[in-house]
């Protein structure tokens, strides 16, 4: 401190070791690292980017795009003139790319080093077209990164030697191949953790069953007996969240997905709230697949997986999601759906929530508290519930820099956040009553079935004598009674014996069951036994 | 970096080997052993030409997900390994082998327990070949091993060279099996002074001690001198004789050339050779086969690809275009637009 001078004002500057750090740290997983280098293509105006990882070694991890390229001088500039998140993808306000016209996702440039998280050091090849000059160019280049630095960083920040070296990088020209034009990356010094990982779980042994085919991995990540994706091990839920990510369309046909049309009867699908949700849907749909983007990984073209609802048993709704006002002062504009299905949890969990779209890329993967909505925290109800949001125009600001999670005090995410748990007060308000209408129908069916078998058991051992009947008697009257002379057992549908229906409905039931037994003909033994017939009976039907 | 190797879907000097030797050789391999497919090691370059020719010829399958099975395939070149990648897509059923063959299989002899630092680079090479050594390792014995190597066999002294004792090495590892075929590919041009001195010796003392091999060389080649036998035909003979025989016999195998092929390089810079040849367990029965082999690589050995013959190049164009439609087709196979 000795040597600082004294100031009572200042710039605050971010140490160099920092932004490496924070590149090489960042992703929260394997998949989220992927989507920074898928990131990248896209904003290039590749039309496919193809990840490999050797599998099942996972001891490579190559991503090739075809797109654009990155010129030496931008390289140069990354890495030895302005450094790490130098990005100028953006500058001069530039908002779409040239080709495709696709939202640039890009904004600090710091997402190449993704490939630090996975790997010690890597090499990057690029193919491209001078701008300026119109000439064709190509490049190789390596990094290495000094991993033995990283215990020092606590030690380099203290010494306030800011300016420590983390990694090395070269290049060479090459000659340009017009096959490889675009950009890639490509390592084999991969960490052992990644291998690892990727090797875990029970698909891993399972290796002569895996399939590479799409429908077949859709089957897998959609079989009715799975929870979670989770149970798929971490090869597998690493190409379904990545696909989730990614600026990519969905999986299949559009009647089907990510809503299943038919799924709903006819009154639904003529609201004008479903019509909505559907062209919300359809429309973003559509605009992928016009951007000509695909991500091909392990040779398996991926795709957004999403099937809503998994089972057709469900009653589904579907709720459209639209916002276009300022909030201080900026344009915050989206639009998007809800779904809930009456009374099934979303499967796989990890569809359970919203997830937030912005510039077609998934931020984070679904968000089980919808932005912690407080009213309805871990509920039956809130794992009905599935949506996604699509991000117009606004919220940039709130994106944190792992661009995986939001900062909630931003204007812009308050102003989301409010609006959609408005939407979620009337969605649940909804959900619950139909779920509460569901499930009476349902007891009263039960109900209903009970009666009749039980009015079949009684007739037929009292040989017609003795009859159900069910009839208002005031509630001070007794829950069931016999009338002998007019061969009836009477239950009292005004009498509550307990709160609940459904405890009310055993209780009455086997006093029926009770009094019918009380009056048949018979021994003890056989009076016994026709009681626990009946009420075996009631057991099966109700529960 | 550039990409080093010729682009082999234009190289039909390359596919008179595979087409005349490989093919045919490899068919007949999987006859004689009953079997329904083979299992093949390669180091295929990018093109993966030869894998496509075997599948397309029934040689290779691919199982109902549309995985190619009993393949291995070693690249060293990082930059082509997702075009194999890509290429061979969905995965094969076994990982790319990525490294240097040469280094992989001498770093086996030397296996070590000790865990390096992991934050070295070198150790980290280190262990990347001893983890390939212990991956190629698993995959041996093969029914068809590709020894197609960028390097040359004969351009550095016999006691220096790291793929002569690759090669021997392979020898050594195929000791599970009874019976194998080597595709063995080495470019001639700049032969050591050694090898040519030990060839000329080796020719010699064959002369001296079996007549039917001066007999043969008298009848075939017009001399039984080393120096009078036309370069190529002298090349041939000496790398069967002084180089695959010594290394065979030292892990108990027996040989027997089915062909040896030698054709331009791209450029017509250097001439190349691939020798085509089966390989059978050796036994008291097989003492002095190798003389028959020798005489019949005298008598048929080599053939002769020329660019300059249209009826040549036509055939081996036609076959290499098949190839390259069957694999694009198969390469489409797995896209959604497709």
């Amino acid at each position: 401190m000795a040597n600082i001078k004294p100031t009572r004002k200042g710039i605050i500057r971010v140490a160099d070791v920092t932004i490496f750090q924070l590149s090489r740290g960042l992703y929260r997983s394997t998949a989220t690292a992927f989507k920074e280098l898928v990131s990248n293509a896209y904003d290039a105006d590749a039309t496919e980017v193809r990840i490999d990882t050797n599998f099942p070694k996972f001891n490579f991890i190559s991503c090739v795009d075809d797109g654009k390229g990155m010129s030496l001088e931008a390289f140069l500039n990354y890495f030895s003139k302005n450094g790490i998140g130098s990005c100028t993808k953006r500058m001069g306000n530039k908002d779409k790319t040239d080709k495709f016209k696709r939202p640039i996702i890009g904004r600090l440039g710091i997402g190449m080093l993704a490939i630090g998280q996975l790997s010690h050091s890597f090499h990057i090849e690029s193919h491209y077209t001078d701008e300026k000059s119109g000439e064709r160019k190509a490049y190789h280049a390596k990094i290495i990164l000094l991993d033995e630095m990283i215990p020092d960083r606590e030690e380099t920040i203290r010494s306030g030697k800011n300016k420590k070296d983390v990694g090395k990088w070269s290049y060479e020209l090459i000659d340009y191949d017009e096959t490889k034009k675009g950009f890639r990356i490509y390592t084999s010094d991969v960490r052992k953790t990644f291998a690892d990982e990727m090797k875990s779980g029970a698909q891993y042994k399972n290796l002569d069953k895996m399939s590479f085919k799409l429908d077949k991995l859709h089957a897998t990540f959609y079989d009715t007996s799975k929870k979670s994706i989770r149970e798929c091990g971490p090869y597998l839920e690493t190409i379904w969240e990545l696909a989730i990510l990614c600026p990519l369309p969905y999986y299949g046909s559009e009647e089907k997905f990510p809503v299943d049309v038919e799924t709903f009867d006819d009154k639904e699908k003529g609201t004008i709230q479903f019509k909505r949700a559907i062209s919300i849907v359809h429309k973003r749909q559509r605009g992928l697949l016009k951007e000509c983007f695909r991500v091909v990984f392990d040779g398996i073209e991926l795709r957004r997986h999403v099937q809503l609802p998994m089972i057709p048993e469900v009653l589904p709704k579907l709720y459209p999601l639209e916002f276009d006002e300022k909030v201080m002062e900026k344009r915050l504009r989206f639009s998007g759906y809800l779904f809930a299905q009456v009374a099934h949890h979303i499967r796989p969990a990890e569809l359970n929530g919203i997830q937030i779209r912005l510039r077609n890329v998934g931020i984070a993967g679904y968000d089980s508290t919808f932005l912690k909505y407080y009213k309805q925290v871990e509920t039956i109800r809130s794992k009905w519930v599935s949506g996604e949001i699509f991000i117009d125009e606004g919220l940039e600001s709130a994106l944190n820099i792992d661009r995986d999670s939001f900062n909630e005090h931003d204007e812009h995410f308050k102003g989301l956040q409010k609006y959609l748990h408005g939407e979620l007060d009337s969605v649940f308000e909804e959900i619950t009553k139909l779920a509460k209408e569901k499930s009476e129908s349902i007891r009263d069916a039960h109900v209903e079935i009970l009666n009749d078998s039980m009015q079949r058991a009684i007739s037929t051992r009292t040989n017609g004598r003795l009859k159900l009947r069910r009839q208002p008697m005031g509630q001070d009257a007794p829950a069931v009674s016999v009338d002998l002379a007019k061969g009836v057992i009477i239950l009292n549908t005004d009498c509550r014996l307990a709160k609940k229906k459904k405890a009310n409905n055993i209780i009455q039931a086997i006093e029926i069951a009770y009094h019918a037994a009380r009056t048949t003909d018979g021994s003890e033994e056989s009076r016994h036994e026709f009681f626990l017939e009946l009420v075996t009976e009631i057991l099966d039907t109700i529960l | 970096m550039s990409h080093r190797n010729p682009p082999y879907d234009q190289y039909d000097a390359k596919h008179f080997a595979r087409y005349h030797g490989w093919l045919p050789a490899s068919k007949e391999f999987m006859q004689a052993t009953d079997k329904e497919t083979i299992k093949y090691f390669t180091l295929c370059a990018k093109e993966a030409i030869d894998v496509f020719m075997f599948e397309k010829e029934g040689l290779l399958a691919r199982d109902d997900e549309g995985r190619l099975h009993d393949v291995v395939i070693c690249e060293n070149d990082e930059t082509v390994v997702p075009e194999i990648l890509s290429l061979v897509r969905p995965p094969l059923l076994e990982a790319l082998i990525i490294g240097n063959l040469e280094d992989i299989l001498t770093i086996g002899a030397a296996l070590s327990n000790d865990v390096d630092d992991a934050r070295s680079l070198e150790a980290r090479k280190k262990q990347k070949n001893r983890d390939s050594f212990k991956q190629l390792e698993g995959y041996f014995p093969f029914d068809v091993v590709n020894f197609d190597t960028c390097g040359s066999l004969v351009s550095k002294p016999p006691g220096k060279n790291r793929l002569i004792k690759a090669l021997e090495r392979v020898f050594e590892l195929q000791q599970l099996a009874r019976a194998f075929l080597l595709l063995v590919t080495t470019p001639i041009s700049g032969l050591n002074r050694k090898f040519e001195n030990a060839f000329r010796e080796g020719l010699s003392q064959n002369v001296k001690s079996y007549d039917e091999i001066g007999q043969a060389l008298r009848t075939s080649k017009g001399s039984d001198v080393y120096d009078k036998i036309e370069i190529e035909s002298r090349i041939a003979l000496g790398f069967a004789k002084s180089v695959i025989l010594p290394a065979a016999q030292k892990y108990g195998w027996n040989t027997l050339h089915r062909g040896i092929y030698v054709y331009d390089s791209p450029s017509g810079a250097h001439r190349m050779m691939s020798s085509v040849v089966r390989l059978s367990a050796a036994s008291e029965a097989d003492r002095g086969t190798h003389v028959q082999d020798i005489v019949q690589i005298i008598k048929r050995m080599p053939e002769y690809y020329s660019s300059k013959n249209p009826t040549q190049k036509a055939e081996v164009r036609k076959h290499l275009d098949e190839i390259i439609q069957y694999r694009e087709k198969v390469r489409g196979m797995y896209t959604l637009s497709s």
